[in-house]
């Protein structure tokens, strides 16, 4: 499987996990995905990167634009993973410093609770 | 003593899984490569191929994309040469700063950047009728 997408609903927010490699031929799939969740969901959305063994440029770019839907729909995104190579990707593209990474969802969820 | 694996596919972006295994397989024979300096390798060739591919659907290319990987004694070296008519890396806007609030609204262009701090060095050539970008990751000192 090159691409798994699996979402439930937590707390009010969308918790979004992926699974596999996220390059050209599998980002249009995300987005789609994305786009549903943010469209007839919450505007509150969890991305679950824990999963995810490679993420690209492209995949990036349809990170950052659910967080701009996202916020422009007044909810916001925030994303997990432990793994070292999405750790640098969001240090390099300047993500972590407006979403840091939660190590697991319920550390996302937690971290809400407490009003961000 | 190393080796050089060469593949040829096609510009298209079905193949980069099979580029990225055969890559990540061959770094792998480094005996002191970490698994996550792999994993930049991988990305940072995943990247080299889609700039591949889009430079020769703009030139509307369908020549082969070639892929070299070579395992030395200090590196993993893999070099992507495409038909794509060359580009100069220089004419790429840089990614907005940070705390630029426009930063948001640029999800494309990352491919450079990403490129340029996954590895340790990036070098591009200009080649009669493209590009050819190398990406270098050195070896630690085995210990």
């Amino acid at each position: 499987v090159d691409l798994l997408t699996t979402h439930e609903e937590r707390d009010g927010w969308t918790v979004l996990h992926v699974h596999g490699e996220v390059d050209l031929t599998t980002v249009p799939r995300l987005r789609g995905v994305v786009s549903e969740l943010l469209r007839d969901g919450s505007p509150n959305l969890i991305v679950d990167l824990d999963d995810v063994g490679l993420l690209d440029s492209a995949g990036l770019g349809v990170l950052l634009g659910a967080v701009r839907r996202a916020r422009a729909a007044q909810g916001d995104v925030r994303f997990v993973s432990t793994r070292p190579l999405v750790q640098r990707l969001f240090a390099i593209t300047g993500l972590y410093e407006i979403h840091p990474l939660a190590a697991s969802v319920d550390d996302a969820l937690g971290r809400g609770r407490a009003g961000g | 003593v190393g080796g050089t694996v060469a593949l040829e596919i096609p510009p298209r972006a079905d193949w980069f899984a099979l580029v990225r295994r055969v890559v990540g397989v061959a770094a792998s024979l480094a005996p002191t490569l970490p698994d996550r300096r792999i994993d930049d390798l991988r990305l940072a060739v995943s990247e080299a191929c889609a700039n591949a591919v889009d430079g020769q659907r703009a030139a509307g290319s369908t020549q082969r994309i070639r892929v070299t990987i070579s395992v030395d004694d200090d590196a993993v070296v893999v070099t992507v040469t495409d038909h794509g008519g060359g580009f100069d890396p220089g004419d790429v806007d840089p990614i907005p700063s940070v705390d630029d609030p426009t930063r948001l609204r640029h999800e494309r262009g990352l491919g450079l950047p990403l490129m340029r701090d996954l590895a340790d060095r990036v070098r591009f050539t200009r080649t009669d009728d493209g590009t050819a970008v190398e990406l270098v990751v050195m070896l630690p000192p085995a210990t």
